[in-house]
């Protein structure tokens, strides 16, 4: 090894008669193990078998575990990820690596003053954080595992290099700012947390970006039918630079963007066994930071903010200086994260103007956008904007391509939530499978009964999304003399909310022709949008739907007798 | 490689650190478990349906003292006097009214019409309950009516914001931000809209109607009358009347119910049109059980049969009042 | 330790995915639906009757014609200009589905004559301070349902008005038909000045209202004389429980101390008046007694007695007319006689213009 000092304790160097240069102490165990083995002739089976015992069982390595550990989670979210689709989805619980996000919770928390649902259950990962600091970054989070592995798949091999890669940097302060900046706007009802939050970040990639992008090139693979996203350039893009960036910085977003890192990270203060340096056994040789993954300064004072856990200085020492304490000296710790009071002021301000500036753009209040349809069993659009993690899972479970990131139609705050868009899909009638995986309640889990608004609940009516509108310039039958009435056949409510009327027109050529000229009932459209999709005129639909009529909020409705119609059609219901 | 200054001993902290340290850990900890299960919301919902919440009204009926007779009929041709005189068949406005209340008074002021045609309360009426109600010591006097017409034309051209203007009563119009949503549990009103600003600050609240005619209901005399509180499109209820009338009963008990049958609005109602329609009939009830005033008025006053008055026996059937009234303590005067 | 910490964690998680497993089999399927067949979507697999409804005359471009350039929006009311009279809001217009935020409960008599659009406004008095006038112009569809709202609020005592043939001044205002337009003029008081404005004000009116009296024939039969003043009206259907008397108008007669009602249909030809006229005799044939009947030159008549109650009718060429209810036979006949004689003195029937 290339570290130039008799003194030096690296382990490689001393144990192994100086072989080739190795990148973990893992080669260096299985090729010990295989000239151990060498002795005895063993068939294929019985070596792995030996190789498994020998090696994984009976040198059962922390960081060992560790690597389990992470492997297992990422292919469990690799897992989720595959069959969020509503042929395998069964009863998976598709969002719980969502679920167990504490930010989300402790987020939502703070704008909604509820916790959704499951969200309890990242008290699973919150309490034990307490306890034993981030351990969440480096034995689960498969968006810090991929980081890792890129790490340590493309990152230079040169030992030194390393070490100091992996020195504390000022820059790590800037993750704490982010989730300052995220809180105080979440405080005041606006949830930004999902644009960087780990979890969400890396399923909104996949779904928008990464699955799509292998479905082109290996078609079939994920979906029946090819899905395209909006901007989904954009999130992969995002997603790669992040990626990409372990190369110069190990562990770029988990040091220096990573939010939920962060708020681990102040949670970590009060943890009760850490790792600890004994100092007098310490000989001050920088082995531990080798293969530091939160760059926590163990040669020194450690910082818990930034303590991944991964164990890896443990290995690395060569004195075995290094372990894993239960309340050791206070002195030897840096208990807060590096963030001085006034940069955390600073943050809260960004965070407050950044939500005041935001929101005064209206774009969520009395400038909506007709294209804002939200999927069905949505709050309404301030409690949406309070709930919605931009996780994207609806997006990647709705059958139908229909469901869209927005860029801007919903305003700066609606970022990447969805919207339906009629073109590239519609709302399936039967199906509220957006709802079954939304971790937030942004889209609540309505039933299908109580989406379409039977048994039970036919008093009250079905769920609009919208309403539809003839553009009588653009429809065939009405300004083009030419029959069609696929909006009326593809209509789904029983009785249908498209109807037509039979009229004899004189044509162009002067010949005569009966056609039926399409209408909408407001009181039965429900804004699924089929007719939108199936409309002949693929550019800009002959009838399109809008978001007013939309049931979820009260100013919203469709106002038909200019009076209040929840109680109209209270009324009307209750005497039919 | 620099070497941070340690102290020499490495061996954990010291007691009182650690027990201040597992104090606040144990506190986070706790407080999380606790904040979350306080917050969490296990149940979901379906956006827009929510159950909409409503005030409901207070009951008014005064406990002070059981009036003399359950209606007080007075018969005679000078509104003033005659209404008088059916109050203290009951026992005198004192009953009813104390001192310092604040009484809200509700007239029919449905139609622009003149006083003449009978379509409205008259303004007499109002006059004469509201000079006793004052002379009981009421602090303030409400008059409040959401008509069918436009209201300001309405209070002009039926007389009743003069008589609001003489006597220094205070006229409160159905403005938009007067309304709440009314909860109950009616046969047809559930959620509605109620012209409620009157009621907010009212003690006592009394009615005021006229006996009329009334094309689609039979008749219009005091339960129709709070038809005039709620808001919204009530052009609906017309198909369901009788159904909304007897929820009146349900809606509200007031303190005092005057019925005006000096003039009566034969035919033609509710808006009449012709003096013609208009018979002189010459009584005054008053009471607290509208459902028993009203057929009082339906029987004496328009000289019809009861059993054609559907509102009064759903009323009757759902134990909102008592509709015989012959059964009842009647004091009859005459002037 | 450390062995033992990582065999814990590795058994965990061996837990942890097993539960995740067991979890995924256990799922509700009415959730959501798993038919991804649903995802290929084809026309063929809809079902359902697109409702139809035939062509309306209401769309204006959509009914069955050729030229669909004129629109069937009739011309609407304009309230001409009096001086002496200063608008005290602006003109209010209500159709069918509104009506009822104007008259409220008086609004389904309207609707069952196929009312159409009520234009109506108020006027103050410039003279006198707090007098005003109140004008209501009902427009129906025809002249024959504008008739029969006009006399379903008629007022019996109201005096004849000398520019409207249908109309009568009552204490406090103005009444009458016209056309398709039924008026209504309301003073804020009998005051003399205020009930003169209002006067002139329905006179002005009557002359801009276009006089049409199509499906008014019957109406026009009845006589003047000893009528019964605003006693004359119209019924729509099953007048005197006839199914076959529909569009029938009335009126009661002072003849010698005896009232007599008298009713007259007009029927689109001949042939069916004789059939309308079959069928009342045959109802009274077999319900009633002492059915006599005779016919002369082009007139059938028969009479009947039902409960002590006579009825004598004829029918000539497009009219079924005769007297109903009445208390004598003698009377009822000597009327009857008396129209016929008129009537063949004067064939034709537009000298009966009054």
């Amino acid at each position: 090894m290339s570290c130039g000092s008799d003194s030096c304790g690296c382990r490689s160097a001393n144990e192994n008669g100086g072989g080739p240069e190795s990148a973990s102490p893992v080669t260096d165990y299985i090729a010990k193990a295989n000239k151990q083995e060498q002795p005895e002739k063993k068939g294929p089976v019985g070596r792995v078998v030996s190789w498994f015992v020998n090696t994984v069982v009976a040198d059962m390595r922390i960081t060992r575990v560790r690597v389990l550990s992470q492997t297992f989670f990422f292919l469990l979210f690799l897992f989720f990820v595959i069959i969020t689709d509503l042929r395998y989805l069964k009863g998976y619980p598709v969002s719980l690596f969502l679920e167990l996000d504490p930010l989300v919770a402790v987020a939502t928390a703070m704008t909604t003053g509820t916790v959704y649902k499951t969200l309890i259950i990242s008290l699973v990962l919150l309490l034990p954080t307490l306890l034993l600091g981030r351990f969440f970054c480096n034995w689960i989070c498969p968006y810090g595992t991929l980081h890792q592995f890129t790490r340590f798949l493309f990152g230079k091999r040169d030992e030194q290099w390393q070490i100091d890669s992996n020195r504390f940097r000022s820059l790590q302060q800037l993750k704490y700012i982010i989730l300052v900046a995220m809180l105080v706007a979440a405080a005041f009802g606006s949830l930004q947390i999902g644009l960087l939050d780990p979890i969400c970040l890396f399923h909104r990639s996949m779904s928008t970006a990464i699955l799509p992008g292998i479905n082109l090139v290996l078609p079939d693979t994920f979906y029946v039918k090819q899905f395209f996203h909006v901007g989904a350039w954009l999130i992969g893009a995002i997603l790669f630079f992040f990626v990409g960036m372990n190369v110069v910085i190990p562990r770029f977003f988990c040091r220096a963007v990573c939010p939920l890192g962060a708020f681990l990270g102040v949670l970590s203060k009060f943890s009760v066994i850490r790792i600890e340096r004994d100092p007098n056994k310490c000989i001050d040789c920088d082995a531990c930071l080798k293969n530091c993954q939160g760059a926590s300064d163990p040669h020194t004072q450690l910082r818990k903010s930034e303590c991944f856990v991964c164990f890896e200085c443990i290995e690395d020492c060569p004195v075995d200086a290094i372990s894993f304490s239960f309340m050791p000296n206070k002195d030897h710790e840096v208990s807060n994260p590096p963030m001085p009071g006034r940069r955390t002021a600073m943050a809260s301000l960004f965070g407050i103007a950044g939500y005041a500036v935001a929101r005064a753009s209206g774009a969520s209040d009395s400038n909506f956008k007709k294209e804002v349809i939200r999927p069905p069993g949505s709050v309404k659009e301030d409690g949406f904007l309070e709930r919605c993690i931009k996780c994207d899972q609806c997006i990647r479970v709705c059958p139908t391509n229909v469901l869209q990131p927005t860029i801007m139609e919903a305003g700066l705050e609606g970022f990447w939530t969805p919207i339906l868009n009629m073109k590239t899909g519609y709302c399936e009638l039967n199906c509220t499978l957006c709802g079954q995986v939304c971790p937030t309640g942004a889209i609540q889990r309505v039933t299908i009964e109580e989406k379409n608004g039977r048994g039970d609940f036919a008093e009250q009516g079905p769920i609009k999304l919208g309403t539809a509108f003839y553009d009588r310039g653009r429809c065939l039958p009405w300004a083009m003399e030419t029959p069609c009435v696929v909006c009326e056949e593809v209509c789904p409510t029983s009785p249908k909310a498209i109807y037509s009327r039979e009229v004899t027109i004189r044509k162009r050529d002067g010949n005569k022709i009966t056609l039926r000229r399409p209408y909408v009932d407001p009181s039965l459209c429900i804004g699924c949008g089929i007719c939108e999709h199936e409309c002949p005129v693929k550019d800009h639909a002959a009838i399109r739907v809008t978001a007013i009529g939309e049931t979820r909020s009260q100013e919203r409705r469709l106002l038909m007798d200019g009076g209040d119609p929840s109680n109209l059609l209270d009324l009307v219901k209750r005497n039919r | 490689m620099e070497k941070q200054p340690v102290t020499p001993d490495p061996k954990g902290m010291d007691r009182r650190q650690f027990i201040r340290h597992m104090a606040l850990t144990g506190a986070t900890s706790g407080g999380a478990i606790l904040a979350g299960l306080y917050m969490w919301q296990r149940q979901h919902f379906v956006p827009g349906f929510q159950e909409q919440s409503g005030i409901s009204l207070p009951s008014f009926i005064t406990d002070k003292m059981k009036p003399q007779a359950d209606l007080g009929v007075a018969h005679g041709y000078d509104r003033i006097q005659t209404t008088r005189a059916a109050i203290d068949a009951l026992g005198g406005i004192s009953r009813f009214v104390s001192k310092g209340d604040v009484v809200m008074l509700k007239p029919n002021v449905a139609f622009d019409r003149p006083p003449a045609l009978a379509a409205t309360t008259h303004p007499e009426s109002l006059r004469a309950v509201a000079q006793l109600v004052l002379e009981a010591g009421a602090k303030k006097v409400i008059v409040a009516d959401n008509p069918i017409n436009s209201p300001a034309g309405c209070f002009l051209k039926s007389g009743i914001s003069a008589v609001a203007d003489d006597l220094g009563l205070e006229l409160m119009y159905p403005e938009q931000s007067a309304f709440t949503q009314l909860q109950m549990e009616g046969e047809i009103l559930r959620h509605w809209p109620l012209f409620y600003r009157p009621f907010e600050k009212a003690d006592k609240v009394i009615g005021l109607a006229p006996c009329k005619d009334h094309n689609l209901c039979s008749a219009s005399m005091s339960m129709k009358n709070w038809y005039g509180l709620l808001g919204g499109r009530r052009n609906q209820f017309h198909q369901h009347i009788h159904s909304i009338i007897s929820d009146f009963a349900l809606m509200l008990q007031p303190t005092l119910i005057v019925l005006d049958g000096v003039h009566v609005l034969q035919s033609n109602g509710p808006t009449g049109g012709r003096l013609s329609d208009v018979k002189e009939v010459g009584t005054v009830v008053a009471g607290t059980d509208m459902v028993a005033i009203d057929s009082y008025g339906y029987t004496n006053m328009l000289g019809r049969d009861i059993a054609n008055l559907e509102y009064i026996h759903k009323a009757h059937e759902r134990g909102l009042g008592n509709m015989h009234w012959q059964d009842m303590i009647v004091k009859e005067v005459r002037i | 330790m450390e062995k033992g910490i990582g065999a814990l964690i590795v058994v965990s998680l061996v837990v942890i995915g097993g539960s995740i497993a067991i979890k995924g089999q256990r799922y509700d399927p009415s959730r959501y639906t798993g038919d991804a067949e649903a995802l290929e979507f084809t026309r063929e697999a809809v079902t359902g009757i697109a409702a139809t409804l035939g062509a309306e005359g209401d769309l204006g471009e959509g009914a069955a014609i050729e030229n669909p350039s004129t629109s069937s929006t009739p011309t609407r009311e304009i309230l001409p200009f009096i001086s002496g009279l200063e608008a005290m809001g602006p003109t209010e217009r209500y159709n069918a589905d509104t009506l009822y935020e104007k008259i409220n409960g008086r609004a389904p008599a309207y609707l069952e004559y196929n009312f159409q659009e009520l234009t109506c406004r108020s006027f103050s008095l410039s003279a006198i301070a707090g007098e005003y006038i109140d004008v209501y112009l009902f427009r129906m569809d025809t002249p024959l349902n504008a008739f029969g709202i006009f006399s379903a609020e008629r007022d019996s005592s109201g005096t004849q008005l000398e520019f409207a043939s249908d109309g009568y001044a009552s204490e406090m205002g103005y009444f009458l038909r016209q056309g398709k337009v039924y008026l209504q003029t309301l003073a804020s008081s009998t005051s003399p000045e205020v009930m003169k404005m209002a006067k002139s004000f329905t006179a002005a009116l009557a002359q801009a209202i276009p006089a049409d009296d199509s499906g008014m024939e019957g109406k026009l039969s009845l006589p003047v004389e000893n009528q019964v003043p605003g006693s004359l009206l119209f019924i729509n259907d099953n007048a005197y429980g006839q199914a076959s008397l529909n569009v029938v108008f009335e009126a009661r007669y002072l003849i010698n101390g005896v009232e007599l009602t008298y009713f007259a249909k007009s029927c689109e030809d001949p042939a069916r008046a004789t059939s309308v006229w079959g069928e009342i005799k045959t109802f009274y044939s077999r319900y009633g007694s002492s059915v006599e009947s005779l016919e002369t030159e082009g007139t059938q008549v028969f009479s009947a007695d039902m409960f002590g109650q006579w009825v004598t009718i004829y029918v000539k060429d497009n009219l079924v007319a005769g007297v109903i209810n009445a208390p004598e036979l003698e009377a009822a006949k000597a009327f009857v006689t008396g129209q016929l004689e008129s009537a063949s003195r004067e064939e034709d029937l537009e000298a009966y213009d009054f």
